[in-house]
C-alpha cells in the first residue's frame, strides 16, 4: 500500500540511477522539498534559461497538498517552451485542478545542461508548483506527441528515481500513465507505462483519477485492473503477445478475464459541453506558441490518406461561435495575451469561421489584440480570411499542397488542384504578401521522379506569379518532409522509403530545383527514419528505446542532440532488424501491433481507402457529401457536429 | 499623461530576463484594462519603457518603469488596479504623475545599490573585504563582456556593512548608466579576488536605484 506522504516518514530515496549506491540519501519528504529549493538556488544561475525551472507563473494553480485525495503530475517529455505551448496540457491542467479531490502540477524535461547539474547535485525531477519530487505524486502522466520524445520519457523517470520498467515498480511508486496522439500505438512504450489513455483525455482522465481515489489503498495490480475497465484505458501488462517465426505478431490476448480484447478510444460527444480553460498559465518565458488558444473544433473529415490525426480525432466536432467568443473574452481578460489563435486540424473548415474571426477582430482588435489562423487550406477563401485577420502583411502565408502532381494528390486524397493553389498564391501576392511557405512530402506511396519534377514546376509557377506582381524578389520557402507511414491510416501497411532513397530525392530536388528566391528546407532523413521505425513498432522495441537511452539518447527531436547510432546499436544488441519495422510492406491480413486499439474507424474502411488511393479515386468530405462509411460514428456512438452557425445550447 | 511606477521584482521571478519583463508588463497592463497609449503603425504596442534593467538572477526591491496613459487617475487608483492583476513576484509600490518636461527614467537614473547577504559567520571576513575594497586605489577585474581588464573603483560610490540578527549584508552603491558604470557581476568578481567565497552567499538583490546629484542620492519618485 502506498502510504500518504505525511506519514511515509523517512524513506531511502534513490535520486540517481547511474551511481545509485553512492547517492542513496536518508531524508524525509519535507527535507527533500527544502533540499530541492536550496540546491536549485545554487544551480540555476549556472544554467541556460533558468526561468524554465522556477514556476510561479500567473494562473499557476497551487492547491493544498493535504486537502486533496489524488495528486497527479503532468509530465511533458520536452523542454518547457514546447510543453507550455501544448493545448492538451492546458486543458487537462485546468480540468483536473477544478476537481476538489484532485490536484495536477507540471514538470518538463530539463535541458541537458540542467540535467547535468541535477545529477551532479542530487536534485530529483520536481514539479513546478510545489517543488516536490515527482515520485511524491500518486500518478505521473506523460504526454506523447512525438515518437522522438520517448527517450526523454525514460530520462525523466530516471531523474525522478522511478524504476523505468513497469514490472519493477511496487506499491510505493506512482502509477505511470501516458496519453496523446502517439499513444494510439502504445506498444513501443509498453514496458515503461503502466496504463495508457487513448483518445480524448478530458473524457477519461477524471474517470481514471476517480478510480485511483476509490482504490488508493489497494495494490498496484488491483488499481490497474480497475483502470482497465474504463473506456480508453489500455494496460499493456494485461496482454500477452506471441510472435510468428517471421517476426510478425501471432496474437495479442488478455491475460485475465474481464480485460477487453480491444481498447476503444475515449471520445467527447459534444465539445461545447466539454471543459475548456479560460485562465491558462501565462509563462514568463517566450514560448513557441505564445498566445491564447481557441480550439474551434476537434477532428477533420477531409480524409487525407497519410494523416493520422484525421483518423484518430474523428468525428469532427465543432464548438458554437457564441461559446468560442465567450472563451476568447475570458481568456484575454485573465491572461493579457495579445493574440488569439484559432486552433484545429483545419480551421478554415470550421463552419462559423467568418462570423467568428470578424467577431473577434471587432471585439478585441481595438485593444491591439490580433487573431492567428495557423492551419489554412490552399484556396482563395483561406487567403481572404488571412487578409481579414492580418494586421501586418509582413508575415508569411503557409500552404500545404503535400504533393507535386495531381495524380499523387489524388492518391493521398488531398482534394486541392493546381488551379486552387495558384489562385490562392495569386490572391496572396495581390493582397501584398511577399513571402509564401509551401509544404510538401517526399516518399509518398507510388511517388516517382515525375512527382518530384511536379513539385519543382509548381514552385517555379508560383515564383513567376510573384515576380509578375512585384519587382522585389519574393521569398518562397519550401519545406519538405519525408513521409512516415502511420498506424491507423490507409497507408499503415506501406513501406517507408529507405534513408538512401530520401537522400537521393533530396539531391534530386536541390539539383533540378535551383530557382532564385526559393529556399528548400528538408527534414532530417535520419530523424524521419527513426520516427517511422518507432511509430509502427511492437513492444520488443522497448529494449531498443531503453538501450538507446542507456547509450545517451535524449532530446532526439532536437538536431543538435540526435544520434541515430544510439538506436542502431541498441537494435543490433536486441537482435532486431530496423528494416522489418521501417521498410517492410505489411500483409493485409497481418496482425498489427496497434490493432489492439480501436479508433472506431474500421479496418475495412482503411483497406478500401488504400485501394482507392492506388486507383487515384477521391473520397469526399462527409460534412458535405454524406457519410463515407468510415465507421466511427456508429462504432463509438457519437456523431458529426457541424454547428458554427448554431446558438450555444450549453457549456 | 506620463507616469513613473515603482515596483518590486521579487525573488520568485529573479531569473526573468529583460525581455521577459517587458512581456510581463505588457500583459499586466492589458489585463488591467487601463487606457494605455498605443504606438502608431502596423503593429501597435503599448508605450511602456522599463527604466531600469536588472541582470538575470537578481531580484530588485525598487525598480522603475514609465508608461503613458490616456485620461487622468489618482495615483492610488492606478496602483490598486495594477496590483489586482499583478503576477506572483510583482508588487507595485508607488505611482507618480509627471510634469510634461520631466526627462526619461533611463536618462536620470545613474546609481544603484546592490546588496549581498552572507551567513553571520562570514561577518569578519566580509567586513575585512569591504574595508580592503574601500581603501584600494584601484580594483581590477576582467569584464565578462569583452574579456578586458577594467578598474571598477571609480564607479563605487560607497560600501556599507549592515549587520542584523542571523545574517550579514554588504551594500555597494555604484554608478550605473555612465562610462564608469559597475555591473553586479563585476562586484562579484571583485569579491572573489578579496577571497570571499561565493558559496557563502545566501542571497543578493538590487535594493534601489537613484539619481546621483553632487554625491547626493535622490529617490526618483522624489526628484524635482
Amino acid at each position: 500500500m502506498r502510504r500518504p506522504a505525511e506519514v511515509r516518514g523517512p524513506v531511502f530515496t534513490t535520486v540517481l540511477c547511474r551511481k545509485r549506491a553512492f547517492y542513496q540519501i536518508y531524508i524525509t519528504n519535507g527535507m527533500r522539498r527544502v533540499m530541492i529549493r536550496e540546491k536549485l538556488w545554487k544551480v540555476l544561475p549556472t544554467v541556460s534559461k533558468p526561468a524554465r525551472y522556477t514556476g510561479n507563473e500567473l494562473n499557476a494553480i497551487r492547491k493544498n497538498w493535504d486537502e486533496v485525495r489524488v495528486k497527479m503530475v503532468f509530465a511533458f517529455p520536452d523542454v518547457y517552451e514546447v510543453g507550455m505551448s501544448h493545448m492538451g496540457g492546458r486543458i487537462l491542467y485546468g480540468l483536473v485542478n477544478n476537481h476538489a479531490d484532485f490536484l495536477m502540477e507540471r514538470t518538463f524535461a530539463p535541458w541537458p545542461d540542467m540535467e547535468e547539474k541535477m545529477r551532479e547535485n542530487g536534485i530529483p525531477l520536481f514539479s513546478l508548483e510545489s517543488f516536490r519530487p515527482v515520485d511524491d505524486f500518486d500518478v505521473v502522466g506523460f504526454s506523447l506527441q512525438y515518437e522522438l520524445t520517448y527517450s526523454n520519457v525514460l530520462n525523466m523517470l530516471d531523474l525522478a528515481g522511478i524504476p523505468l520498467l513497469s514490472r519493477e515498480r511496487d506499491d510505493s511508486h506512482p502509477l505511470v500513465i501516458a496519453g496523446g496522439p502517439s499513444a494510439f500505438n502504445p506498444e513501443p512504450l509498453a514496458d515503461f507505462i503502466d496504463a495508457f489513455i487513448i483518445g480524448d483525455g478530458e473524457e477519461a482522465i477524471i474517470q481514471v483519477l476517480d478510480s485511483v481515489k476509490n482504490n488508493i489503498a489497494r495494490s498496484r495490480q488491483q488499481k490497474l485492473k480497475e483502470l482497465a475497465a474504463i473506456q480508453g484505458v489500455y494496460v499493456p501488462d494485461f496482454y500477452e503477445v506471441n510472435y510468428n517465426d517471421n517476426g510478425t505478431v501471432a496474437e495479442m490476448k488478455p491475460r485475465f478475464p474481464g480485460i477487453p480484447n480491444r481498447v476503444k478510444k475515449a471520445v467527447i460527444p459534444d465539445l461545447d459541453q466539454a471543459y475548456f480553460p479560460v485562465d491558462p498559465v501565462v509563462p514568463y518565458l517566450g514560448i513557441i506558441h505564445d498566445r491564447a488558444v481557441l480550439e474551434v473544433m476537434r477532428g477533420c473529415q477531409r480524409g487525407c490518406r497519410f494523416c493520422q490525426a484525421g483518423i484518430i480525432y474523428r468525428p469532427a466536432r465543432e464548438r458554437t461561435v457564441d461559446r468560442l467568443r465567450e472563451i476568447a473574452r475570458k481568456t484575454i481578460k485573465s491572461t493579457g495575451f495579445d493574440e488569439i489563435s484559432l486552433a484545429s486540424l483545419s480551421s478554415a473548415d470550421y463552419s462559423g469561421i467568418q462570423e467568428l474571426t470578424r467577431g473577434l477582430i471587432d471585439e478585441h482588435g481595438p485593444q491591439g489584440t490580433g487573431v492567428a489562423l495557423p492551419s489554412l487550406r490552399a484556396d482563395a477563401f483561406s487567403v481572404g480570411l488571412a487578409q481579414e485577420v492580418q494586421r501586418v502583411r509582413k508575415t508569411t502565408l503557409t500552404f500545404a499542397p503535400e504533393a507535386g502532381t495531381q495524380r499523387l494528390r489524388d492518391v493521398i486524397n488531398k482534394n486541392v488542384t493546381e488551379d486552387d493553389i495558384l489562385t490562392a498564391c495569386k490572391a496572396a501576392f495581390d493582397a501584398g504578401w511577399l513571402g509564401i511557405k509551401l509544404y510538401f512530402m517526399l516518399g509518398l506511396p507510388t511517388e516517382t521522379d515525375e512527382d518530384l519534377d511536379g513539385i519543382i514546376d509548381l514552385v517555379r509557377k508560383i515564383k513567376c506569379l510573384a515576380a509578375e506582381r512585384s519587382r522585389r524578389v519574393p521569398k518562397i520557402h519550401v519545406g519538405l518532409a519525408f513521409f512516415v507511414p502511420k498506424p491507423h491510416t490507409p497507408f499503415q501497411w506501406e513501406p517507408q522509403i529507405t534513408m538512401e532513397e530520401m537522400m537521393r530525392k533530396r539531391r534530386y530536388i536541390l539539383e533540378k530545383g535551383r530557382i532564385k528566391g526559393v529556399k528548400y528546407d528538408f527534414h532530417d532523413p535520419a530523424t524521419s527514419y527513426l520516427e517511422g521505425l518507432i511509430s509502427r513498432g511492437d513492444r520488443r522495441l522497448g529494449k531498443v528505446i531503453l538501450g538507446a537511452w542507456q547509450r545517451g539518447a535524449r532530446f532526439d527531436g532536437w538536431r543538435e542532440y540526435f544520434y541515430l547510432e544510439n538506436y542502431l546499436l541498441a537494435l543490433e544488441a536486441a537482435g532486431l532488424d530496423p528494416e522489418f519495422y521501417a521498410n517492410r510492406r505489411r500483409e493485409l491480413d497481418e496482425i498489427l501491433p496497434w490493432d489492439i486499439i480501436d479508433t472506431g474507424v474500421t479496418t475495412e474502411f482503411l483497406m478500401a481507402e488504400r485501394e482507392r488511393a492506388y486507383r487515384g479515386e477521391p473520397t469526399l468530405d462527409c460534412r458535405e457529401e454524406g457519410c463515407q462509411d468510415c465507421g466511427v460514428c456508429p462504432g463509438l456512438g457519437v456523431e458529426l457536429q457541424v454547428k458554427g452557425g448554431e446558438k450555444c445550447a450549453g457549456g | 499623461m506620463r507616469w513613473w511606477i515603482e515596483y518590486e521584482k521579487g525573488p520568485v521571478i529573479r531569473f526573468l530576463s529583460h525581455l521577459d519583463m517587458v512581456r510581463l508588463w505588457e500583459r499586466l497592463f492589458r489585463r488591467s484594462d487601463l487606457p494605455l497609449q498605443l504606438t502608431q503603425g502596423f503593429n501597435p504596442h503599448f508605450k511602456i519603457s522599463l527604466g531600469t534593467v536588472l541582470p538575470v538572477g537578481l531580484w530588485g526591491r525598487r525598480e522603475y518603469l514609465e508608461v503613458k496613459l490616456e485620461g487622468d487617475f489618482e495615483p492610488e487608483e492606478l496602483r490598486s488596479r495594477l496590483r489586482a492583476v499583478a503576477p506572483p513576484g510583482i508588487d507595485i509600490h508607488r505611482a507618480r504623475r509627471l510634469a510634461r518636461e520631466m526627462p526619461s527614467l533611463m536618462a536620470v537614473i545613474d546609481a544603484s545599490a546592490y546588496r549581498i547577504k552572507y551567513s553571520p559567520d562570514m561577518e569578519t571576513a566580509a567586513r575585512a573585504a569591504a574595508q580592503r575594497m574601500e581603501r584600494a586605489s584601484e580594483i581590477r577585474v576582467i569584464r565578462a563582456k569583452d574579456r578586458k581588464e577594467v578598474d571598477i573603483r571609480p564607479g563605487i560610490i560607497r560600501i556599507e556593512c549592515i549587520p542584523s540578527p542571523g545574517e550579514f549584508i554588504l551594500e555597494f552603491t555604484v554608478l550605473s548608466g555612465s562610462r564608469d558604470a559597475v555591473r553586479f557581476s563585476e562586484l562579484l568578481l571583485a569579491l572573489d579576488e578579496m577571497g570571499l567565497n561565493r558559496e557563502n552567499i545566501v542571497d543578493y538583490w538590487r535594493d534601489g536605484n537613484y539619481v546621483n546629484t553632487d554625491n547626493r542620492l535622490i529617490d526618483p519618485m522624489e526628484l524635482d
